[in-house]
């Protein structure tokens, strides 16, 4: 199938303004409509591995992003996120049209997948297991997450941590991962090779840019991954670099507390958390430059492998 | 006399597929998987998906639907066990808070069939609980809860204070910090000021025990309470659940009780409710299937009225489906809407108050555009 980076932009135009862009993210499967033309290039660079698949039947999420005429006076033409005749979000200026959709597929997925467990994490996997980063203020998961993935990692997502209630594998839903404000000059200069969709100003996050799938994330898009690390960072600016054990109790509460939906999968979701720490070793991890923090990882990794 | 009455093969395809596999769970081993993306996708928005998984499960089918739909439905399911132990923890902090004061309450709707454990209850999507308190004591209770740490929205204003006060039948929902599930509490099934009022007394006198203690309404009452809500108080514009519920109700009390079908008559004449119970139980028939029974007919066609009751099955027929995502509604489907939404409006107020609060609301919208920072609303 033809990646989206080779296909024209008014091919791709064409298939926002049609049936729609039939996207596979590996756990979830979405159709995306538009009407607002500026959405097809911003998706070309933020999905250019992906395939639209023209047979898929069956989609997890439908959105349509239309626009709000520039009737509404103030702050000019709007555009809105629209899902199964649910508006879940207030208009955003017309120039914000690739965060709404990413911002709205997070809004709705985080809602509809309640046969797994969803931890508000960055998971990617090195050596054959996960690591998961749950996503604590001021930990940067999503700058770590990125800076693993230009270093070779395999993208799971930047934002779900999806545990199977099976077998506490963990589940890829892989798309762009976000960087907002300082974190998008980090990760611009450290990997200056990566495909980054530019910036979008003015959101409600702030300056927002997406960093996009490698191929080989997306190629493995249906490959759940072993638990491995669970791993809770802390960016320190201008600290040395510091690993730390936490204990599994402590651990068990900042994943619940952490997750989308603990509370409603029960008993489902108690036993989730379990077996993914006790498959998983559990460390802090401190530090203050993403090289080092990549190497901590790596290292904290193949000792993984050799106790397994 | 004949009328046209509702019929299933008169739905749009869209919601015709869900309705056929909620009637008959097996019809679902037919579906392709384009077909079951439209049926979850109007399972989910009409609240209906979780009560689709329950009955796929209790009919031994979950294991044959496709993997993504069998996900769905399993996601839907967690999510309603999840509501459920919320709603009776919600129940059970409200009866412990007016039991002191020695109020009695009477549970509705999804809160009345799970506190009753009735099967239909499997797999809902409760998003309050529903009370009915005598008229007299509404005061006692609203401070009773306000005590026990239940609020109102802050962002209603004195006039929606007074909207809900003077001229419905309900408190303004109430709600515990961070608790899932409102709080609705009702003096009456029908706003004061409409057309048809249910008596009330007898609602709450003759309810009847559940086994956890709590009361529910007697079983006849429920179906009334279910038809009015729906043709009496609502616009029946997107209300496939009810027509589920009606039918759900029906199949179960008159499986469980001889004589259901006579029962409802009685109380559907006390309350002065036969016409909305029986375009109800009409509907249930034509999309369902519902049996029912010879007493319940004679007494209906009895009641219906030549002209107008066929006008409301036409209308209903084409306002009660949920939209099609993909269409949005048709030239017919919205005008259908329209009327309902006028009769609605006619149904609940007499037209002096319709005239006011139709002038208020345009009022009150001119001054929240006015002052609506730019920008504003974004979540």
């Amino acid at each position: 199938m033809t990646r989206l980076a080779d296909l024209s932009i008014d091919a791709l135009t064409a298939l926002l303004a049609g049936r729609g862009l039939s996207l596979d993210f590996g756990d979830a499967r979405a159709r995306i409509r538009s009407e607002v033309a500026a959405l097809a290039p911003a998706i070309q660079r933020a999905y250019g591995e992906f395939a639209h698949d023209a047979d898929a039947a069956f989609h997890d999420v439908a959105v349509r992003l239309r626009r709000r005429g520039g009737a509404e006076r103030l702050g000019g033409a709007r555009v809105e996120l629209e899902s199964d005749a649910d508006i879940p979000f207030a208009p955003f200026p017309a120039g914000i049209h690739l965060p709404l959709l990413e911002w709205g597929l997070n809004y709705l997925l985080a809602q509809r997948l309640n046969h797994r467990l969803l931890v508000h994490a960055g998971v990617v996997e090195l050596d054959g297991r996960a690591i998961v980063m749950p996503a604590l203020p001021g930990t940067g998961k999503s700058t770590l997450t990125a800076a693993l993935v230009t270093r070779g990692a395999r993208l799971l997502s930047d934002e779900f941590g999806i545990v199977d209630l099976e077998d506490a594998r963990l589940h890829p839903l892989v798309r762009p991962v976000s960087l907002k404000n300082a974190s998008i000059d980090v990760m611009s200069a450290f990997a200056s090779d990566a495909t980054f969709v530019p910036r979008f100003p003015g959101t409600r996050k702030g300056t927002v840019a997406y960093l996009a799938p490698d191929a080989r994330s997306y190629r493995e898009r249906r490959v759940p991954a072993v638990p491995g690390l669970v791993l809770f960072p802390r960016y320190e600016p201008g600290a040395q670099i510091r690993v730390e054990t936490l204990s599994k109790a402590r651990a068990f509460a900042k994943l619940a507390v952490n997750s989308f939906n603990y509370e409603i999968l029960g008993p489902d979701g108690f036993d989730a958390v379990g077996r993914l720490l006790q498959a998983s070793e559990v460390y802090r991890l401190s530090y203050g430059s993403l090289a080092d923090a990549i190497d901590a990882i790596g290292e904290l990794v193949s000792r993984l492998e050799r106790h397994a | 006399m004949t009328l046209r009455m509702p019929s299933k093969e008169a739905l749009p395809p869209y919601v015709r597929g869900l309705v056929e596999v909620l009637a008959d769970p097996g019809r679902s081993v037919d579906l392709d998987l384009a077909t079951w993306d439209g049926v979850v996708r109007v399972a989910r928005s009409s609240q209906l998906l979780g009560t689709l998984a329950a009955r796929m499960d209790a009919a031994g089918l979950m294991a044959r639907c496709p993997a993504p739909v069998r996900n769905h439905l399993r996601a839907a399911t967690m999510e309603a066990r999840f509501l459920r132990h919320m709603a009776l923890l919600e129940i059970e902090l409200v009866a412990r808070a007016l039991a002191p004061r020695g109020v009695p309450f009477v549970l509705l709707k999804g809160a009345g069939y799970v506190a009753a454990d009735l099967p239909m209850a499997a797999g809902r999507m409760l998003r309050d609980v529903d009370l009915l308190v005598p008229r007299h004591r509404l005061a006692e209770v609203e401070s009773t809860l306000f005590d026990a740490g239940w609020r109102t929205d802050e962002r209603l204003d004195a006039y929606d204070q007074r909207y809900y006060r003077a001229w419905s039948h309900q408190l303004p929902p109430m709600r515990r910090a961070d608790a899932p599930l409102e709080v609705d509490v009702h003096h009456a099934i029908l706003p004061v000021t409409g057309r048809i009022r249910p008596d009330s007394e007898a609602l709450m006198r003759d309810a009847i025990p559940t086994g956890r203690g709590w009361k529910v309404l007697d079983p006849a009452d429920r179906v009334v309470h279910a038809a009015v809500h729906l043709f009496q108080d609502s616009n029946c514009t997107d209300r496939l659940r009810d027509v589920v519920d009606i039918d759900a109700l029906c199949r179960d009390l008159a499986a469980r009780e001889a004589g259901f079908w006579a029962r409802l008559v009685q109380r559907a004449e006390l309350h002065g409710a036969m016409r909305p119970v029986g375009y109800a139980i009409e509907f249930a028939r034509g999309w369902f299937g519902t049996p029912v029974g010879d007493e319940f007919d004679a007494a209906w066609r009895r009641a219906r009225g030549r002209w107008a009751s066929g006008w409301v099955i036409r209308r209903a027929q084409r306002s009660l489906p949920p939209t099609d995502f993909e269409q949005g509604r048709d030239r017919d489907q919205l005008r259908a809407a329209r009327w309902m939404f006028l009769r609605s409006m006619w149904l609940r107020m007499p037209p002096w108050l319709l005239a006011y609060h139709a002038a208020m609301k345009v009022w009150r919208g001119t001054i929240a555009r006015s002052q609506r920072p730019p920008g504003a609303g974004n979540r």
